[in-house]
């Protein structure tokens, strides 16, 4: 278990209008953690996402990584020092194949620069091929379907060799196949890598159990809850977070 | 050894489009009577590659191009003008230049209007064409709107047999290598890591950035490589060819239209559909100029439409996506 501080989040807060998105919210992701972050739809899960990458930068707060303030790093920078991320709703460049599109990951990640083109495309093989996309190098990314996308989206990031890896809703949709894979890669970049994984989960909470060490729970911006996956899941708080709300243990 | 892998891979994407130009020169030699139609066409083959270095990789329209066209054609006719009994070092001295000029506008406008997005930046560029016009003109700077004439400089200095040869076969020359030229930069780009970051930011910028993109670097970088092309264009078929340099001509928008037609014809973001953009339309543009002078422009708006409705992607868009096999892919890049 990785000891060193990854992560650090100073009472980040996001407004949007009237609309606190994320409230004061402080949290630590240690190096090589597998983190779960739950919460219902509209809790703050993705803006949190997107402060620690860089596409917001907070109305207050500060945030650390590797022990250098970024609070208001650009978002290539903070992608260059280790930061790796997959969008909720999948981004990759369409017209450009899957192999290409994990290539610029290599060639433009942590490791951005020492690698030539030939080798970038080396290496997206192998990651399409960890993520079970294998057999799909030169189709247009525009041509696969939503599952495949995420899953390119999780080898894209996995390629620029990330020291924090951040997945929103990877798994949502996917068949019980496809998340046990998920699931399988992102346990294996961890012991392989050593790669701290925070992932976003709406509903997905099997998921969650099977791959996070600890959970937090996100409610209404702000952190609720936190520990062990087992203990969480039984909290009643928990329940009445998801009022109304299928969850699915 | 990272660069000439690049080199290498370069070569072989342009094999086609190195041998159009190949072509076009024997052609010119073998057809004297051709070779304006000749020199005709390759003016508009290397306005589409120029263009498409920006616009095409970024997806960025800039509607002020020519402006950077028309400072490369001020770069060369200054130079002559200020520098003419240095013989051929004005010539030279005038290719610089117009690089210089054309940068340096590209670097002024880039760090501003690159900050804009889609039709943002679209429209902040024509003011930059109107606006450098105007200043020329309304300030009465480098010749106000009379422009600047060379012919008597070029005559003086190199007597009327070299500088009617200038004005022509050389002027052609040079126009045959800035051509090679853009083939050979495209190529690279499209061989190195900046091709990728232009394409990755061309189909999605912030998740371009979110990979770790600096995504304002790459598109000052095709921005002013495009512009200084275009300013080595400008030189040799503007000013060294014509002998002079009009305002109400070099900074005439219609160039700009003509090559967002080119590029989005051949193929925006490739390597041979500017060719084949500039050899169709110059090809068009020629013949019916010679028979109905004024008549292009009348063909220009529904061949647009019917391109952009049917091949949203041009000709090579549409072809390369139903190409598999990897090798006839890199011919056809
Ligand atoms: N760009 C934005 N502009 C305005 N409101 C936003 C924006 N992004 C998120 N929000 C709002 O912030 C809240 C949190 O959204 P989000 O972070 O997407 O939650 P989650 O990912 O947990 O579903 C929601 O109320 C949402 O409507
Ligand atoms: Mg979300």
């Amino acid at each position: 278990m990785g000891m060193a501080e990854l992560l650090r989040l100073e009472r980040v807060s996001k407004r949007f209008g009237g609309i606190v998105a994320v409230d004061r919210v402080s949290l630590v992701v240690e190096e090589g953690e597998s983190l779960g972050i739950i919460g219902p739809n509209g809790s703050g899960k993705t803006t949190l996402f997107n402060l620690i990458n860089g596409v917001y930068t907070p109305d207050e707060g500060e945030i650390f990584f590797k022990g250098q303030d970024i609070t208001r790093t650009p978002p290539y920078k903070r992608a260059r020092m280790g930061i790796a991320r997959s969008f909720q709703i999948p981004r990759p460049w369409g017209s450009l194949t899957a192999q290409e599109n994990v290539a610029i990951g290599a060639l433009f990640g942590a490791r951005g620069g020492q690698l030539d083109v030939d080798e970038a495309l080396e290496r997206a093989r192998d990651a399409l091929r960890l993520v079970g996309l294998g057999g799909k190098e030169d189709a247009p990314a525009h041509s696969l379907t939503v599952v495949e996308k995420k899953l390119l989206e999780m080898a894209r990031a996995l390629a620029m060799e990330p020291s924090l890896l951040l997945l929103d809703e990877v798994m949502a949709g996917m068949s019980p196949r496809d998340v046990d894979r998920v699931v399988e890669t992102i346990k294996r970049v961890k012991r392989e890598k050593g790669i701290a994984v925070v992932a976003l989960v709406e509903h997905l909470m099997r998921a969650v159990t099977a791959f996070a060490e600890r959970v937090v729970v996100m409610h209404q911006g702000r952190l609720i809850l936190e520990g062990p996956p087992e203990k969480v899941m039984k909290d009643p708080l928990l329940v009445e977070v998801y009022l109304g709300e299928p969850v699915e243990v | 050894m990272v660069f000439t892998n690049a080199v290498r891979r370069a070569l072989r994407k342009a094999r086609l489009t190195l041998a159009a130009y190949i072509i076009l020169g024997v052609l010119y030699l073998a057809f004297p009577h051709y070779s304006q139609l000749i020199a005709t066409l390759m003016f508009y083959m290397i306005l589409a590659q120029a263009f498409n270095i920006f616009m095409g990789m970024t997806g960025y329209i800039d509607f002020g191009y020519v402006a950077f066209v028309a400072m490369g054609a001020y770069g060369m006719a200054l130079a002559v003008e200020s520098l003419y009994e240095l013989g051929w070092a004005s010539i030279i001295v005038g290719f610089l230049l117009a690089v210089a000029l054309s940068v340096a506008l590209a670097s002024m406008v880039g760090a501003i209007a690159l900050r804009l997005r889609g039709a943002y930046f679209a429209i902040a560029t024509i003011g930059v064409n109107e606006g450098v016009r105007y200043l020329i003109e309304g300030a009465n700077l480098v010749g106000g709107s009379e422009g600047v004439i060379i012919v008597r400089e070029l005559r003086a200095t190199f007597g009327r047999e070299t500088a009617n040869f200038i004005m022509t076969g050389l002027a052609d020359l040079a126009l045959l290598l800035i051509g090679i030229t853009a083939v050979m930069i495209t190529a690279l780009i499209l061989s190195t890591r900046v091709g990728y970051a232009l394409q990755a930011i061309r189909e999605d910028e912030d998740a371009a950035r979110a990979l770790g993109i600096n995504v304002t670097r790459y598109k000052v970088m095709a921005f002013t490589i495009s512009a200084g092309i275009g300013g080595l264009l400008g030189a040799a078929n503007w000013a060294l060819k014509g002998g002079y340099v009009e305002p109400a001509h070099v900074f005439n928008i219609h160039y700009t239209v003509e090559a967002i037609v080119m590029v989005m014809l051949g193929g925006p973001g490739t390597l041979l559909g500017p060719i084949i953009g500039g050899l169709f339309y110059g090809s068009m543009n020629y013949f019916l100029g010679v028979i109905k002078p004024g008549l292009q422009l009348l063909f220009l708006a529904p061949i647009l439409l019917a391109v952009v409705v049917a091949l949203p992607k041009g000709l090579m868009g549409y072809v390369r996506e139903r190409v598999k096999d990897p090798r006839l892919r890199e011919l056809l890049t």
